[in-house]
């Protein structure tokens, strides 16, 4: 292990080698842990800084007694807290992954296989094996601090999906997955794989909650917001694998709704196949400091991605963003599109990156960012970007970050609405118009609930 | 007769915006049932005056005196002056993404029920009222759907400004060049919106830089205003002179009698 400021409290493989038996994982599947594992304490740890999380690593002996608590304090607020997809799920169809519990929602969507990601490991390992951290995410690279948070999940996931289509198969129902982690869970590390087969198409939408700290209330102010680097705070790691196949789709709905003490590490993937389409719509309202990124790659020629973002920021909520589209298919699409409201002291920093390599012809690239401050003190770092190797494309990007625009607020006032009542109905219409364009099954019931519950909370 | 209260009563009001005198001392009064018009050469502060009534934070009042209804209105906020019953017609309405017309409009006439100490108005009483301007506007159901001025054409905000006025029912509105780039056909559905709201309770100030509109209006009185100050009043008639001797005879008949005009101007009586 290297010499690092920060000391982490890592399981011994033999524990894990346990676990892993005990759940009867098949062999290659121990081999691929261990190989990852080993990789993990080779690989330099992240510096602490800067939006890294592995502090949330470090050994946690001395706060035998605060850890105590919030355990307690995590099952309470576990209870507590309301599921935005489960009240979004009452005004729709949905095949409703909860609790762990799989194969209930999966006999719902005829010929899906959805599987507890062991499960299936053990049950279709020729389905899964080809994939596992084998396609989209390879631990091992990149060697960076991406490269860690990637390693840590491989070695270290405990509970994962695994869902595929067969070929020309289109789900007949939207499926909706709530993780929830509680106390026994107050590291988890959640591993999803998706393998659309050609012409499959699914639309899944995800929802992340739990994980309060000690006393926190759900998104309010009161949230215990002490200084970071106490260690006591629950941290969640979840991972996507994403592969579609030639003309597949998958519309993917991300949504990070943790309890106000949280803390999350995310990294996604996706591989598109000729004319395979992606639309992601990720929102961030949850958790205390949540680091998202969500990388896809057109291979195949005609591919296209559509990656939406949402972030709704209050107290001292951190968000850390990025996405990027990798172009090597010719005449492959892209567009990302990005919306965020802060408020107090919240804080966004986001990275897009649309990279056209070059043999990727014709492809055409964009970015839009918006973000709308609601505070002096809320702030946000945008910085979208462009690379491109190959001269016969299209692209651009812009952003803005702003205040609430005093026109439009006059305008309302000026037909009778309160300052407060102007300035809801325009944050409102922001999302709105964002949300317009998405077309994720029940994205915009979830942000329209969640902005809802955001706004009241400025009482 | 009794002595009413005025609807609107301007008192020597001095407005400027970034430092920037704009309107130098004007005076005007409108009673209730009245109609008036206000015209003047591009520039003259007309705009000013009207964002200034409705509360603009930017206008900054440096002396002066407004009441609306007896109530001093420079103290109140913007939202209150439309509570109580002012509207304005905005030259230039805000575009306002993702808002719908019918959600933000229902928001509106609430809060006005409000102030008027009636309750909210049901979903399907708001729905008949709609229906019933809609109509008496010449505009597609469709219209409320859409967003708030985003992507409208110049005569569609026009034409949704006035919409507002006949769902809200505001005892004084002021129309910031309602007329201007729409054809004459769009015209009379505008005044007719307009008149349809005539009578004892409603009293308007119509800003227009043509006579055109006033044609289907009917002004009680037509004042002129030049350079932020009102420099002729009288009825009809002043209209149509203006429209036949331009701006330019008032300018050039003001520079020869500067010595009289410092006090121009006055209101209806
Ligand atoms: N927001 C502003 N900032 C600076 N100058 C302004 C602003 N609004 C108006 N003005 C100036 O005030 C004067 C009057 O403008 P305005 O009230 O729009 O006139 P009108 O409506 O009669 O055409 C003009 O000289 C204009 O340039
Ligand atoms: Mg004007």
């Amino acid at each position: 292990m290297t010499e690092n400021a920060i000391t982490i409290a890592w399981p011994d493989w033999a524990r894990l080698e346990e676990e892993s038996e005990a759940r009867q994982e098949p062999s290659w599947l121990r081999e691929l842990r261990r190989r990852a594992f080993r990789l993990l304490q080779e690989t330099p740890q992240p510096n602490g800084r800067d939006g890294d999380l592995s502090f949330l690593l470090q050994a946690e002996a001395p706060q035998q007694v605060a850890e105590q608590r919030a355990a307690e304090g995590d099952e309470a607020a576990a209870g507590a807290q309301e599921s935005l997809l489960v009240e979004a799920a009452a005004e729709m169809p949905l095949a409703l992954v909860r609790d762990g519990k799989v194969s209930e929602a999966g006999q719902l969507v005829p010929q899906i296989v959805l599987a507890e990601l062991g499960e299936a490991a053990r049950q279709y390992p020729d389905l899964v094996r080809p994939y596992l951290f084998n396609s989209a995410l390879k631990p091992g690279q990149p060697e960076d601090e991406t490269g860690f948070y990637l390693l840590l999940q491989a070695a270290l996931w405990d509970w994962g999906l695994f869902l595929h289509l067969p070929a020309g198969v289109q789900a007949e129902m939207p499926v909706g997955v709530l993780q929830q982690i509680t106390a026994a869970g107050r590291r988890a590390f959640r591993h999803v794989l998706i393998v659309l087969e050609a012409g499959a198409e699914l639309d899944l939408l995800e929802e992340t909650v739990g994980g309060a700290a000690v006393g926190a209330a759900w998104h309010g102010a009161t949230a215990r917001e002490g200084d970071d680097g106490q260690g006591n705070r629950p941290l969640l790691g979840q991972s996507w694998e994403v592969v579609l196949k030639e003309g597949a789709k998958l519309r993917l709905g991300l949504v990070q709704n943790l309890a106000a003490g949280g803390c999350t590490f995310r990294l996604g993937r996706a591989l598109l196949e000729k004319d395979a389409t992606l639309e992601l719509f990720a929102v961030e309202v949850g958790g205390r400091w949540s680091r998202l990124q969500f990388e896809t790659e057109l291979i195949g020629q005609g591919a296209s991605v559509s990656s939406f973002a949402l972030f709704l920021g209050t107290g001292r909520q951190r968000y850390h963003l990025d996405l990027g589209h990798l172009h090597r298919g010719e005449h492959t699409r892209s567009d990302m599109t990005v919306r965020g409201v802060l408020r107090d002291r919240a804080y966004t920093r986001f990275r897009g990156l649309g990279y056209i390599h070059f043999g990727a012809q014709g492809a055409s690239s964009f970015q839009r960012t918006d973000t709308l401050l609601l505070s002096r003190t809320a702030r946000a770092d945008v910085v979208p970007s462009l690379k491109i190797d190959e001269d016969d494309v299209q692209a651009g990007h812009g952003a803005a970050v702003g205040q609430v625009d005093e026109e439009a607020l006059f305008y309302l006032m000026s037909r009778g609405l309160s300052r407060v009542q102007a300035t809801r109905l325009i944050v409102e219409g922001f999302l709105q118009s964002l949300l317009d364009k998405a077309t994720v099954p029940g994205v915009d019931r979830v942000v329209r609930l969640a902005a809802l519950k955001k706004i009241e909370s400025q009482a | 007769m009794v002595q009413q209260i005025p609807r609107l009563e301007i008192r020597n009001l001095h407005v400027s915006v970034d430092g920037k005198e704009i309107v130098k001392g004007l005076d005007l009064t409108i009673r209730p049932g009245e109609i008036h018009a206000l015209m003047g050469p591009n520039g003259s502060g007309k705009t000013t005056l009207a964002l200034t009534l409705m509360g603009h934070p930017r206008y900054q009042v440096d002396r002066g005196e407004v009441f609306f209804e007896g109530e001093n209105l420079l103290e109140m906020e913007p939202d209150e002056r439309a509570r109580r019953g002012l509207f304005l017609s905005f030259q230039y309405p805000a575009e306002i993404p993702g808002v719908s017309i019918a959600n933000f409009l229902r928001s509106a006439l609430n809060a006005r029920r409000g102030f008027l100490g009636q309750g909210d108005i049901s979903l399907r009483d708001f729905q008949a009222l709609l229906k019933e301007k809609l109509q008496l506007l010449e505009m597609d159901q469709s219209f409320l759907r859409r967003s708030l001025n985003e992507g409208f054409s110049g005569g569609e905000r026009k034409r949704h400004e006035i919409l507002q006025m006949t769902v809200l029912n505001p005892r004084l509105a002021i129309l910031d060049e309602t007329d201007s780039g729409l054809d004459i056909d769009a015209l009379k559905v505008v005044a007719g919106g307009v008149n349809s709201m005539r009578g004892p309770d409603f009293s308007a100030l119509i800003i227009t830089h043509y006579q055109r509109i006033l044609r289907y209006l009917q002004p009680d009185f037509v004042h002129v205003m030049v350079e932020g100050r009102i420099v002729r009043s009288g009825g009809p008639e002043l209209a149509q002179e203006f429209e036949e001797k331009g701006y330019d005879w008032v300018r050039e008949e003001l520079a020869g009698e500067t010595a009289d005009t410092a006090q121009a101007g006055g209101g209806s009586q």
